[in-house]
């Protein structure tokens, strides 16, 4: 940027230069042109509303009155006043908690089959990567409630093995259960990342492991999982984000009920907004959300060097 | 090389022209966010100065209801069209679920629709937070009830237009019940007939079978049951909590009772029920033979199993236990850009003989009374079922009120928690009350 201005200040009194000065401004003037469209989207579309939050996180704003400073109110009146707060909490934390391994453990045990070389393989993989393409949408949330419901597919399968269902999606103890199948059942994108890395691990690795007679238990453990650790590392990440996130299958399948057991952060977070107008105080616990996040994945990249594994470590396992 | 070199100019140039329309968008939405306060004063000036017609305008409009509905509705619009060429109609319809959410999410970004049907519960926030724009003097209001009318006003000024007006009562399977042997109610029943009735019914009711929805913890219900008990309204119009407890326990008890009797589904069922949905109203599906309704919505029901069902006055006690309602509103929100030509549309709709004879009764009996008179002379035998309703609860139901505002999530929300750990077992009737009154604290002024 220095460097920058002082051209522009000699650039002036000697305009004739103009090769000069094209030459001097051509590469950095193209590489803004060029994150430009990043750019200007970034900062008006995420770092303005970003930064705004956070101001009327701090006020009292319901979008049809004028909004009142009010400080740290909201947060004070969220941490202590307000058992939907910590209701909505534990719900998320159950649902990453639970959501997350199940998923990746999905996602890595397909990848693995899908790695195989068998005749027809691209065709098997599209079909299964093919219901994460639609999976977050409404309509297959509705399907969701449709399967588990009383009347549901699920219950006639089952009642073939003699086995009377409920209402599952309408049951306390179920609700986030279902939900939970949801998520993992949309491993596509996940699985697909497993897949490139799989493709990445050298197959002599296993030749020769299999020539000291290691078995498959030992070759997963000892080759794939190792060989794959940043990869696990980033679908790992990107799954605990989204799941923070959750919304659309307990808005549209539960509505959070019954009993609150689904009724997850996000959701909450809408209805104070949305339902009650109730943007700065929304904005107060959008905040909560992001640090929350934020500081689950630095405790993710804190343990990584503990059991993320590259290639150019030398020494495998970083323990000093 | 080269080509490669121009498809990636192509590229960057679509990025950025795509970019700068994103941002043209979110600068909009940023704008008008900021200006919301200001908004009220520059939509009037913009209806006052609008050019009165000729011009061709676009109105967007939202309603939700059943199909039979929206069939009306649309071959309204289209007529209006047909009579207005320059107007034309953008409808958004639905069913009730989700319909409040969209709708208010749509209003937070200043983008409501034109024309918006409201329901009576929801008048009080809409009008206290200026959503809405005054309605005199292009819809003439002067065929209508003061009664219904005063849902839709604040501080002497009409925001919105009662439809129709509608009676709170109970629909019943009378197929099942004369297939059963389970004698019909009468007009005029009391609650001690209806709990009789469900004891009576415990020999008859096959398996998965039910008399009723578990109502224990259902707000539209046990208000009908405390007014019925002379105990008035359950939230008063200055916002007060004003559930009687003695009335809530007893209210709570006796469908205890007939939870463990099994004379209401369980819990996982009777949460899965909805409303009018074919698949998932337990009425419609058989499972239960009773459900509160309004007078107006038997079509709906018949359309699933035509003939078979019949409507009864709220049980009553001291007092009667209905009452007469606006059935929902039509206003026209503040942000419209097309004001004057929705508020022309609005008096058309509710005033027009010609529009009512394509409306019909699927918002209640028209709120205009030349309209009523006109349909009631050649009603449909259904629409004369819920017109025998609205004529029984007429004489002595009680008084309807909007409510104070602010409280619809308090009924959406938490009366739905409390009916869940109700017919879950996981709470008691004496838990159940402390919760609601606890719940209640945040929304007291």
């Amino acid at each position: 940027m220095n460097r920058s201005t002082t051209t522009l200040a000699e650039a002036a009194p000697l305009p004739r230069k103009s090769s000069y000065f094209r030459s001097r401004w051509n590469a950095p003037l193209a590489g803004y042109l060029f994150i430009a469209p990043w750019l200007i989207g970034f900062l008006a579309l995420t770092a303005y509303p970003l930064f705004l939050s956070l101001y009327y996180s701090f006020t009292d704003y319901t979008l049809m009155q004028p909004m009142q400073w009010i400080g740290s109110r909201n947060y004070e009146r969220i941490f202590t006043a307000d058992p939907k707060f910590i209701q909505s909490a534990k719900v998320t934390v159950m649902y990453v908690l639970a959501s997350v391994p199940l998923k990746l453990a999905a996602a890595l045990f397909v990848a693995m089959i899908l790695s195989k070389a068998v005749r027809g393989i691209s065709a098997y993989r599209t079909a299964i990567y093919f219901p994460s393409l639609i999976g977050g949408s409404i309509g297959v949330s509705l399907l969701w409630r449709n399967i588990f419901g009383v009347e549901g597919i699920f219950n006639k399968l089952i009642a073939v093995f003699g086995i009377e269902g409920k209402s599952w999606i309408t049951s306390p103890d179920t609700a986030l259960g279902t939900l939970i199948l949801l998520t993992v059942w949309q491993f596509g994108s996940t699985m697909v990342i497993f897949l490139a890395g799989l493709k990445q691990i050298p197959n002599d690795l296993y030749e020769a492991s299999s020539v000291d007679g290691a078995g498959k238990r030992t070759q997963f453990f000892r080759i794939t999982l190792p060989m794959l650790s940043p990869i696990l590392y980033f679908n790992l990440i990107m799954a605990v984000i989204g799941a923070f996130q959750m919304f659309t299958s307990a808005f549209v399948i539960t509505n959070g009920g019954p009993m609150n057991s689904t009724y997850v952060y996000a959701m909450y977070l809408y209805e104070r907004a949305f339902s009650r107008y109730e943007l700065g105080y929304a904005s107060a616990l959008a905040w909560i959300m992001l640090v929350a996040i934020v500081a689950a994945t630095v405790v993710i990249s804190y343990t990584s060097k503990y059991w993320v594994f590259y290639e150019t470590d030398t020494g495998g396992k970083q323990r000093k | 090389m080269l080509k490669w070199k121009r498809s990636l100019s192509v590229l960057a140039m679509t990025a950025i022209l795509g970019t700068l329309a994103a941002c043209g968008g979110g600068g909009n939405g940023a704008n008008n966010a900021g200006a919301a306060t200001a908004a009220p004063a520059s939509t009037d000036a913009a209806a006052t100065t609008a050019p009165s017609s000729g011009e061709p305008v676009k109105l967007r409009i939202m309603w939700w209801g059943s199909q039979p509905r929206h069939e009306a509705t649309l071959a309204a619009l289209d007529l209006y069209t047909k009579n207005n060429p320059n107007v034309t109609f953008e409808p958004e319809y639905s069913g009730m679920d989700g319909y409040l959410d969209k709708l208010s999410t749509q209003a937070a970004a200043n983008n409501a629709p034109d024309i918006v049907q409201l329901d009576p519960g929801w008048m009080p926030d809409w009008m206290a937070r200026k959503q809405l724009t005054e309605l005199a003097p292009e819809v003439d209001v002067s065929k209508f009830d003061e009664k219904l009318l005063a849902g839709g006003q604040l501080d002497g000024k009409q925001y919105a237009v009662p439809l129709g007006s509608v009676a709170f009562g109970m629909v019943y399977d009378k197929a099942a019940m004369d297939k059963l042997g389970i004698a019909n109610p009468a007009n005029g029943w009391t609650w001690d007939d209806f709990f009789a009735l469900a004891k009576e019914s415990q020999a008859k009711l096959p398996d998965g079978q039910y008399f009723t929805l578990d109502y224990a913890g259902n707000y539209f219900m046990y208000s009908a049951y405390q007014y019925a008990r002379g105990k008035g309204q359950v939230i008063t119009d200055d916002g007060h909590f004003n559930v009687d407890e003695a009335t809530y326990l007893e209210w709570t008890r006796k469908f205890e009772e007939l939870r463990t009797e099994g004379l209401v589904p369980p819990a996982d069922v009777n949460a899965s029920d909805k409303e009018n949905d074919p698949q998932m109203d337990l009425l419609a599906a058989g499972k239960v033979l009773f459900r509160y309704s309004f007078s107006n919505n038997l079509g709906t029901w018949d359309s699933i199993k035509p003939g078979a069902y019949a409507l009864v006055t709220m049980p009553r006690a001291e007092e009667a236990g209905g009452w007469l309602k606006p059935s929902m509103f039509l206003a026209v929100s503040k942000n419209s850009k097309h004001a004057e030509e929705a508020k022309k549309f609005i008096n058309w709709f509710v005033n027009d003989p010609e529009a009512a004879q394509v409306t019909q009764t699927f918002r209640g009996l028209p709120a205009n009374k030349d309209n009523a008179a006109l349909l009631e002379a050649n009603m449909s035998e259904l629409d004369k079922i819920g017109l025998g309703l609205l004529r029984a609860t007429e004489p002595d139901g009680q008084t309807w009120s909007a409510g104070a505002g602010g409280w619809t999530n308090f009924v959406d929300k938490d009366w739905v928690l409390v009916r869940d750990q109700l017919s879950f077992g996981k709470s008691t009737p004496e838990e159940a009350y402390k919760q609601l009154k606890e719940a209640a604290q945040s929304y007291e002024k």
